[in-house]
């Protein structure tokens, strides 16, 4: 290895062995992504019509920045993001443009499911996944000496699970708008193409060995920032947002769940990026489409009201979302895909300069400090977090709506037991790098 | 003179700073913190990836006034 520089002979010097165990690593994280951000739907379900959608944006926000904050302290502590963002500190500002581009294309979701309903809408900004496997491409080598047999996979099964989308997008009809505006629709694809880049900071950082949950505490500032300053150009300034917040108190808790539900599938999102990269991560966290229709249709009995028509069709769509999720899962990268990403990672480390044994080991999923200690102030942080939802939690209303409970179990077991998966493969692998 | 010659002997222990990776994490030590920031802002600006970003993050603003 010349000084200064990371050539791709170094990180491939891991097993191939290691690499499978981190490609099955991040198609698990996936998966369970997908599951976990399909589940963050429900709680926003259990709040009734009425309030303002930016608003309803802005307390999921708080929630998320609450749990991006908390949940990497409870793992790592605030010694270990310190420590790496030491070692790359010009992706702070990759971090908040990330978070930036998350929020206006959060914003412009909300536009694009009062013109267009959320059945069509969601489909649309879901070619997210084609934007990623665009850049990720073009800027990191990804899919490069992947064969054949890969690209038909991955590509094909992007596209399996986009039509199986669009299939479900039909499905409930009745909340589809006559007219499905121009305006709804350039959101929606706008919102795709804002966050299909946002994977791009995403790329940059895992290449450049950063573990996501320091990544993820920086990109919450941008998250936060740039949706209070929506909200306050949307809903007023900060005193009308107040009385807003104030006037739906005994929502709050459900909102700020749902950001938080929110978090733990983007999590398991980040490292399957980390480790499956951009092209196969999206996809397969893009099947929260699926989760969020086993959701809202069996367990808030959204089905009940639905023709034969129409469960056929929702069928169909799950089985071809369900195909596209096997054919990713299945295409896992070989070594010389795998030495592609190894020289996108060795021009990160040259242009921005940073160690090259933490790139590699990043890379490989390992970390050159010792487990991190939790000090006194991580536990303050975490006790506000704790505090927060508690105190919501007390004040929070029941909404009266009829929930098919045992399917709820049967959703939160199954969310739960690939929570557990994928958290102890993180930790058996990774140690959560 | 003086002046030049405190500029050049910084430069080159900078280069020196910045080239000399035999022991990774100690090079991270040895960059100072302006020196670094200044690095990184260079680096940051002239890397197209950036540009992306940038460029999209500002027309999904303007879209999302168009939308609302």
């Amino acid at each position: 290895m010349s000084a200064g520089t990371l050539s791709a002979a170094a990180p491939v010097l891991v097993s191939a062995e290691r690499i499978r165990a981190l490609q099955r690593l991040g198609v698990l994280c996936g998966i369970a992504a997908g599951a976990w951000l399909g589940a963050a739907e429900a709680p926003t379900k259990l709040v009734s019509a009425g309030l303002s959608p930016v608003l309803i944006s802005f307390v999921m926000v708080l929630g998320v920045f609450l749990g991006r904050w908390s949940l990497p302290l409870a793992a790592r502590g605030t010694s270990g993001i310190r420590a790496d963002i030491r070692n790359a500190p010009h992706l702070v500002i990759w971090a908040i443009i990330a978070g930036c581009l998350w929020s206006v294309a959060n914003t412009l979701t909300i536009f694009a499911i009062r013109d267009l309903g959320l059945s069509i809408a969601f489909p649309l900004w879901n070619t997210n996944a084609l934007i990623g496997i665009l850049w990720g491409v073009l800027f990191f080598d990804e899919l490069k000496g992947a064969g054949w047999r890969r690209w038909t996979a991955v590509c094909g099964g992007a596209a399996l699970m986009f039509f199986g989308g669009l299939i479900l997008a039909r499905v409930s009809a009745s909340q589809i708008s006559a007219h499905a505006a121009t305006r709804g629709i350039a959101a929606a694809l706008g919102a795709g193409v804002l966050w299909g880049t946002m994977y791009i900071p995403y790329r940059k950082a895992y290449l450049s060995g950063m573990n996501p949950l320091s990544f993820v505490s920086f990109f919450t500032i941008g998250e936060l920032g740039m949706m209070a300053i929506l909200a306050a150009r949307y809903v007023g300034g900060p005193a009308k947002i107040w009385r807003e917040l104030a006037a739906v108190q005994q929502f709050l808790f459900w909102l700020l769940a749902a950001g938080f539900v929110w978090v733990i599938g983007d999590i398991f999102q980040q490292y399957a990026v980390k480790y499956t990269g951009v092209s196969r991560g999206i996809p397969l966290s893009n099947s929260n489409q699926l989760w969020g229709l086993l959701w809202g249709a069996v367990a808030f009995g959204e089905f009940r009201t639905w023709g034969q028509h129409a469960v056929a069709n929702a069928v169909y769509g799950c089985v071809l979302m369900a195909g596209g999720l096997a054919a990713i899962s299945l295409s896992a990268a070989g070594r010389s895909e795998y030495e592609k990403w190894c020289e996108a990672a060795g021009r990160e480390q040259r242009r921005y300069r940073i160690d090259p044994k933490f790139v590699s080991l990043g890379l490989e999923g390992r970390s050159a400090d010792r487990p991190q200690t939790r000090k006194w102030f991580d536990w303050i942080l975490i006790a506000i977090a704790t505090t927060v939802f508690v105190w919501t939690g007390m004040g929070a209303r029941w909404p009266s709506m009829d929930v098919n409970w045992p399917t709820v179990a049967a959703l939160i077991v199954i969310g739960l037991t690939l929570f557990a998966s994928a958290a102890y493969a993180l930790w058996k692998v990774t140690r959560f790098n | 003179l003086p002046l030049q010659a405190e500029v050049r002997t910084m430069a080159n222990s900078t280069e020196a700073c910045l080239t000399d990776t035999e022991g990774g994490a100690e090079n991270t030590i040895a960059r100072s913190t302006t020196d670094r920031s200044y690095t990184m802002l260079t680096a940051v600006v002239s890397d197209v990836h950036f540009w992306v970003p940038a460029v999209v993050l500002i027309g999904g603003l303007f879209l999302l006034r168009w939308a609302s």
